[in-house]
């Protein structure tokens, strides 16, 4: 499998569209090899023969066998920003280079970075609400590897890792949001603290030190030792429950008391991705997110939610400068990216 | 005054904080706070965490321990929140234990473990009879194989109760 061949199809990270606000799943553990040093110690001769090792165990593993496996210092800018905007490597991995890789599953279920942070970031992401499928993917590959090889373990203290905020269970579940209603109301910022209080983490798109764009917010356990896996992901689940609940009612209230300040954002946004000949990354997923929403509400036609996360994948850099098969500067991508939108869109109305 | 930890900037960021009854001040610039997550009226980051290891009147000799295997020192490890290796959770443990329940839920695992996802299996001898057990199974010999089960068994029951005893 090469990387050309992910492009055109939906990101599992963006989600696939039938769900409304719960964008997507994911479960990441975190391990190491006993005997080696971490990453960020390790000189990079020894980088790179664990990368060939992990590599080789890794392709070798049952369901891995037509993955994509890439050393970070072979691909283009392009690709490598195509498997972050993809979510398959994080922002971290993305800037690595000799002795730094990932083998991903050639339906995009699993990905394993090979020493990013920690020798082995196992993840698994699905779309809509799928914590426990994407839990039984991840350790089904874990546990695969335990036998080809040993990992870093205390009794005390779990599974070591290279920062102890990740130590014990090794384990961040996620789940990425949709919430322009708390958004377009302002309660935002009262609800992120609330979650943040109760030791859960928020964040932006792309994870950790990411803005949030496009009302997209991720949220994941702090704390990783002190309890089991199984209650890790069960607190997380209620937690997105009741954030569902919060939105739902953020968006019955819009309806019901600011019919004209929900029609006016969803308007403008419609207007401006029809006619717009510039559009920026940012400005684009804002855009998206209030159709997506007007979409849900109901005053938005002939329009299909798969088509908006087809959209918000493809007009994302790295994806752009492939498709286009040449490098493009920003202002080149902005005007690719409105022409994009416009023509996707061409046929979409409003019943405001 | 100049931030503390890049000796450029005036320090705008002032945080103290109690550790053990311990007090200890840090003054760093904006770009400092903002580069290692610190947000004011925010949670306390690992790293502001970290810099409370120990105490105000630390030891300088304290700094510079060193892990034996990877040779971090204990001020790296203050600054980085990294680990260079397995073996620095033994090198630091003391320090560590100290700031663990600070940024984690508990300080023991409850979770999955290598072998059959029970803990006991952790245990050095259980391991030990299981590579033992795996050895006789590829030998074909399957009398050992099957002592060495039992023995694996009996190893675990007799940590299980154990461990209710505790309880």
């Amino acid at each position: 499998m090469k990387i050309r061949d992910l492009i055109n199809r939906a990101s599992m990270w963006l989600g696939d569209g039938p769900e409304d606000i719960i964008v997507s799943s994911r479960v990441r553990l975190a391990r190491n090899v006993r005997g080696e040093m971490f990453p960020g110690k390790a000189e990079e001769a020894d980088r790179i023969a664990l990368w060939k090792r992990l590599n080789a165990i890794l392709c070798a593993l049952p369901g891995m066998e037509s993955a994509l496996s890439c050393e970070m210092s072979e691909l283009t800018w392009s690709e490598r920003h195509v498997l972050k905007e993809r979510h398959l490597i994080s922002v971290d991995q993305c800037e690595k280079g000799k002795g730094s890789g990932v083998v991903i599953s050639s339906d995009e279920g699993v990905s394993v970075m090979v020493n990013e942070e920690d020798h082995l970031r196992i993840q698994s992401t699905f779309p809509g609400l799928n914590l426990d499928e994407a839990w039984s993917r991840s350790e089904a590959v874990e546990c695969a590897l335990e036998q080809r090889l040993e990992y870093a373990f205390s009794k005390k203290l779990g599974y070591l890792t290279a920062c102890p905020s990740n130590v014990g269970t090794g384990l961040r579940a996620g789940v990425m949001l949709h919430l322009p209603g708390l958004s377009l109301l302002n309660e935002l910022e009262q609800v992120v603290k609330g979650l943040t209080r109760i030791g859960f983490a928020v964040r932006g798109l792309l994870g950790e030190g990411t803005e949030a764009s496009g009302n997209m917010f991720q949220v994941s356990n702090q704390t990783t030792l002190g309890e089991n896996e199984q209650a890790i992901i069960d607190n997380l689940s209620d937690v997105v429950d009741e954030l569902v609940e919060h939105e739902k009612n953020a968006r019955l209230r819009l309806v019901e008391q600011r019919p004209f300040a929900l029609k006016d954002c969803i308007g403008r946004s419609y207007g401006i991705l029809q006619h717009a000949r510039m559009l920026s990354s940012a400005e684009m997923l804002d855009l998206l997110s209030s159709l997506r929403l007007g979409l849900e509400v109901g005053v938005v036609r002939n329009l299909s939610a798969a088509t908006i996360c087809e959209l918000m994948v493809l007009t994302q850099p790295g994806h752009m400068q492939i498709i286009a098969d040449r490098e493009l500067s920003p202002e080149d991508r902005d005007v690719m990216r409105a022409d994009t939108a416009r023509d996707r869109l061409k046929k979409v109305s409003l019943s405001l | 005054m100049l931030c503390e930890w890049c000796g450029e900037y005036e320090a705008n960021v002032h945080i103290t904080h109690v550790i053990n009854n311990a007090r200890r001040e840090v003054h760093i610039c904006d770009g400092c706070a903002g580069k290692s997550g610190i947000h004011i009226q925010g949670p306390m980051s690992l790293t502001e965490i970290l810099m409370g290891l120990g105490g105000p009147e630390m030891d300088p000799a304290a700094e510079d321990k060193r892990c034996v295997f990877c040779g971090l020192t204990l001020g790296e490890f203050r600054k980085t929140s990294m680990f260079g290796c397995a073996v620095c959770y033994n090198t630091f443990g003391a320090e560590l234990n100290r700031v663990l329940p600070e940024f984690q839920k508990g300080t023991v695992h409850l979770g999955k473990a290598p072998g059959y996802g029970d803990a006991s299996d952790a245990d050095p001898q259980i391991q030990e009879l299981k590579r033992l057990l795996e050895n006789a199974v590829s030998a074909e010999n399957y009398e050992e194989a099957a002592r060495l089960r039992d023995q694996i068994s009996e190893k675990r029951a007799a940590e299980e109760s154990a461990r209710k005893r505790q309880k």
